[in-house]
């Protein structure tokens, strides 16, 4: 009988407030270093002003309040609702049913969170000439491809719950895995056909795993995890997001594999889709204009040259036609056109004039943004409702929905459709101004959103690449902080390790190891290295560490990779690789950056359990003599 | 209707044991002597020596905290047979310690409190445990701990060991702003000598904040034989006996710990004024601890707070049973799990709650509960 004691609402307000500002202010320390990062890089380094300051800076705020709502719906709601079902159904359901749920949350989750269109958008600049099964993969059997990447998930988690029933190390599931993952990679990097789809099969295995699927599909291996198995190890929750992580990319290397043998793909003879004109597909760069490169001169100003015969200051020259040599180190011209034109240089205004983004219908958006929230959410949540409620009532126990986890569940669907929102008017814009601007380090281009060109920041290609190669380690350190998955994989384990491992360690190190891959993927792409030579390396030395540490870190590290490229990191990845892809000649697509972001945490969280257990070693020694109870003595001191 | 069995004069044994080497103990003892353990996690502490541990990441040693009932004829041979498989005598391994308890009334007798005739044969007159020593439990906010640990351990504590448990008292009766309050509190536990035991009080409540509004509880209980092998700092290896042990062995020759330089714990004066109220003889105070089936927690932590106690700490756990656990038809191993309840409650209330509980779990038909009371010989907290 409880006592519900009549709370005013100047009392309710009382304490509801500190509540809330906590959350908030947790979630703005998380953000703050991207944007800060992004705006500054922006003005200061690469002299450019911001374009839409103003839908950004509101878009902004809008991400923060969603991620709140969100991570506290995850809190109160969404995980509670899943550890209760790991722990109930192994009791009350029998052993196939408890696997075949497993199975459809695997399959389920992947289609509700719609992680493979913006797959689609990396590929959007694939030419069907230069790799036509990428372009047949992405665009005629897009539909097979996440049949197939739905179905690797709901292996993997259905795998990933019977290991706590017969208590397989996750070592042992990991290496069989990634050897024949890397032996299937050098196969496809010796065929040139199957060698674009590599970045592909890679990548959907990083993006699989969203910022719902990922607490939920936690929640269950721990609810599991309390009550199956001999207890020893609490920490065996872990593993299932590394299985969702790792069976996609076979999955599809397999799709890959059949089509090519198939040869249904484009310009094979058993190719039946229909082949579009191919206009190359236009990027979201829609404010790239196309307007003139110069300021025209005026009549006056003309005829005051007449006059005066005299260059100033803000004419430049240009040479067109005739001839040029190069003579005892000097350039001589012969017959050529001597072009007076006054170029477009940007005032370096930190922000530019439009402040509001013109394309902005805050209307639609939010539409969009609540229907994906709900499409997310929603049907995952009444699918465990649905079976927590009937596995309960063929038991004749009662279930009912608590309080807490009726408010977890309304938060995270106006958390997610907030903090959705507030990415498509906030960090996209920004991300993309950052991802075309970036090349200016290395190459002359005209500025997202500006008339006008600028040219190469840094006398020397390598010099400018490798700037860029700088900004590519900050933003993923920075984007990784503010991912709500990573958050809440951080908070799962501090709980289960009883304040142990301290979740800003797990952060930290989760986001050093992602700014480490995509530093590496901005060197793919400006350099133009294929994928296989940046990734079997790391993955070697992976397999080395992961043989050395010890189950509990294992458990973690392969964990965060699957965690870590999320709703935040993504777009803005996407969008750099984009737009330094689009200026490197010879780059076919964006792909790749993210599976390499996602083998960075891993061996920085592995280098971790390695120092802390040299730090922490405590064996039990067999002292000489100490067997028998004689030496009891020494039980009185430390 | 219900029916719980009354047993007089059990002990409940504590074990802390690393978490590598647990599985192996639990495992022992209950093939052994077919006894059944309440298990939760736990992690200890350890203190940095040198100044560049600090930058170091490090990752406090995890640890299984275990319960067992036992009849108090049994109980010297148990810790001994414990001690010697978990080879409790070695620096670091771990800790164990019985307090007695009262009015112990169970339904599920077979898990505990039978006279288990093959403890007989170990042989209890080996083992030197100590006897004036006092368990400490602070029960405060998470963000806390940090604090209160570095302050008791300068006190003389040794690593505290922590866990985490969930508080019920008044914010629960506000409906659905319940989301406001944290989600869990962290208890802090550590086994100090007699003569150490208020400085460490003093700096736990201090640094804690145990005495301002809601900052939380800590109550003692006098441990009636323990041995108390806990690490606290990440020594170096080239030394033969670490500071701790050091003074730990000269206390034990002297006699006294009046030797030490004790010079800036006798000088601070947050560790000085005494705080320390509701002693023993002014209120009588009890812990009554109950044991439930996971999901009928929270039933019956309102039952007892409607019957008259003032708060409650949840810490849920699993019930290790060895065999009795195993499922017949797919041979796995399933877990029960225990809410362990524990109230600190006045003598005078403790028959009314117990009675109340007792119709709880008859009218519902609750096959899993037991309930015994300890003795508390102080408690702190705001207000009282």
């Amino acid at each position: 009988m409880k006592s519900n004691r009549k709370i005013r609402p100047s009392d309710a307000l009382r304490i509801l407030w500190p509540y809330a500002q906590e959350n908030f202010t947790s979630q703005l320390k998380s953000i703050w270093f991207i944007v800060v990062y992004l705006v500054f890089f922006q003005v200061v380094i690469l002299e450019l002003p911001l374009i839409y300051t103003a839908t950004i800076a509101v878009g902004i705020v809008i991400v923060i309040l969603g991620l709140t709502f969100f991570m506290e719906g995850l809190r109160l709601g969404l995980m509670p609702l899943g550890e209760t079902i790991g722990s109930v159904l192994p009791r009350n359901a029998p052993f196939w049913s408890v696997l075949l749920f497993a199975f459809c949350l695997g399959v389920g989750a992947t289609f509700a969170e719609p992680a493979i269109a913006v797959l689609r958008s990396a590929g959007a600049n694939v030419q069907p000439d230069q790799a036509p099964l990428l372009y047949s993969m992405l665009n005629d059997f897009a539909n097979q491809l996440v049949a197939m990447v739905g179905l690797g998930v709901g292996i993997a988690v259905l795998l990933g719950v019977l290991r706590f029933y017969y208590l397989w190390s996750l070592k042992i599931m990991i290496l069989p895995l990634v050897i024949l993952l890397g032996v299937l990679t050098i196969i496809a990097h010796n065929n040139p056909v199957m060698q674009p789809i590599l970045g592909l099969a890679w990548d959907c295995g990083a993006v699989t795993t969203g910022p719902v699927t990922v607490p939920l599909v936690l929640a269950l291996g721990i609810g599991v995890c309390r009550v199956v198995g001999d207890g020893d190890t609490s920490n065996a929750g872990f593993g299932i997001v590394t299985l969702a992580s790792l069976f996609p990319i076979l999955m599809v290397l397999i799709l890959g594999f059949s089509h090519y043998l198939a040869e249904d793909y484009y310009g094979q003879p058993n190719y039946q889709g229909s082949v579009e004109s191919l206009q190359s597909r236009d990027t979201e760069n829609s404010a790239v204009d196309t307007a003139p490169q110069y300021i025209p001169i005026t009549q006056e100003e003309y005829e005051s040259f007449l006059e005066n015969r005299v260059l100033t200051e803000d004419l430049r020259i240009r040479f067109e036609g005739g001839e040029a040599r190069l003579i005892n180190g000097q350039i001589v011209l012969l017959n050529n056109q001597i072009i007076l034109e006054k170029p477009l240089v940007e005032p370096s205004t930190w922000s530019a004039e439009n402040t509001w983004n013109p394309e902005a219908n805050i209307a639609r958006d939010m539409r969009e943004a609540i229907l994906t929230a709900v499409r997310a959410i929603v049907p995952l949540c009444l699918f465990l409702l649905f079976v927590l409620w009937s596995t309960l009532k063929l038991k004749g126990e009662k279930f009912r929905i608590t309080e807490e986890m009726g408010i977890g569940i309304v938060f995270s669907i106006a958390g997610m459709a907030l903090f959705v929102l507030g990415i498509i008017l906030g960090l996209t814009p920004l991300g993309s101004q950052l991802g075309g601007n970036i090349p200016v380090t290395f190459t002359n281009l005209t500025p997202w959103g500006l008339d006008g060109e600028t040219g190469p920041l840094y006398d020397t290609l390598f010099m400018g690449k490798f700037v860029a190669v700088i900004f590519g380690f900050f933003l993923g350190y920075g984007a990784t902080l503010a991912e709500p998955a990573l958050n809440a994989l951080g908070a799962t384990v501090e709980k289960i390790t009883t304040g142990a491992f301290k979740k800003t360690l797990l952060m930290q190190s989760v986001a050093i190891g992602v700014g480490f891959g995509i530093a590496t993927g901005v060197l793919k792409i400006a350099f133009n290295i294929p994928l296989a030579w940046l990734i079997i390396p790391p993955y070697f030395l992976l397999i080395l560490l992961t043989l050395k540490s010890s189950e509990e870190f294992v458990n973690f590290a392969w964990d965060s990779a699957g965690v870590t490229t999320g709703p935040i990191t993504v777009p803005l990845v996407l969008a750099m690789g984009l737009g330094i892809g689009g200026s490197v000649p010879g780059v076919i697509d964006g792909f790749g950056v993210l599976a390499l972001a996602s083998v960075g945490p891993i061996i920085t969280v592995l280098f971790v359990g390695i120092i802390v257990a040299r730090t922490n070693k405590r064996k039990l020694e067999n002292y000489p003599g100490m067997d028998s109870l004689d030496q009891m003595e020494r039980s009185d001191y430390e | 209707m219900n029916n719980l069995e009354r047993f007089e004069d059990i002990c409940i044994v504590t074990a802390i044991i690393p978490q590598h080497h647990a599985q192996f103990c639990m495992e022992e003892i209950a093939s052994m002597h077919s006894l059944g353990a309440i298990q939760f996690d736990a992690r200890g502490t350890l203190s940095h020596n040198s100044w560049y541990q600090r930058f170091l990441p490090t990752v406090n040693p995890e640890y299984e905290y275990l319960h067992y009932m036992l009849p108090r004829e049994d109980v010297d041979a148990f810790m001994a047979y414990l001690i010697k498989t978990a080879r409790l005598d070695l620096p670091g391994a771990g800790a164990v310690f019985y307090i007695p308890c009262k009015n112990y009334e169970t339904n599920v007798p077979r898990m505990y409190c039978e006279t288990r005739k093959s403890l007989a044969t170990v042989d209890a007159t080996k083992v030197h445990m100590k006897t004036d020593q006092t368990a400490v439990f602070g029960i405060m906010q998470s963000g806390r701990t940090d604090a209160a640990i570095r302050s008791a351990m300068r006190a003389g504590s040794h690593g505290p060991i922590v866990y985490f448990s969930e508080g019920r008292g008044t914010r629960d009766q506000i409906g659905w702003l319940r989301i406001t309050k944290k989600p869990y509190d962290e208890v802090i536990m550590a086994v100090v000598n007699n003569v150490d035991k208020d400085f460490i009080v003093n700096a736990i409540v201090d640094a804690g904040r145990i005495n301002m509004p809601g900052g939380g509880l800590l109550y003692e209980q006098p441990v009636e034989k323990g041995v108390i092998n806990l690490t606290s700092t990440s020594s170096r290896s080239n030394v033969l006996a670490n500071e701790r042990q050091m003074v730990a062995a000269i206390d034990e020759l002297m006699g006294t710990p009046n030797w030490r330089d004790r010079r800036d714990i006798l000088l601070n004066p947050a560790l000085q004024a005494n705080r320390i109220v509701d002693k023993k003889e002014d209120r009588h105070l009890q812990l009554l601890t109950v044991l439930v089936s996971r999901n009928q927690t929270y039933p019956v932590v309102d039952v007892a707070m409607a019957a008259g106690a003032s708060g409650a700490n949840i810490t849920f756990a699993k019930q290790m049973g060895g065999k009795l656990d195993r499922d017949e038809r797919t041979g796995f191993t399933i877990h029960q799990e225990i809410g362990l309840i524990r109230i600190v409650i006045e003598q005078e209330k403790i028959a009314d709650v117990r009675k109340q509980l007792a119709d709880f779990c008859g009218n519902e038909d609750l096959g899993n509960i037991t309930m015994y009371e300890q003795d508390v010989s102080a408690m702190n907290r705001y207000g009282s």
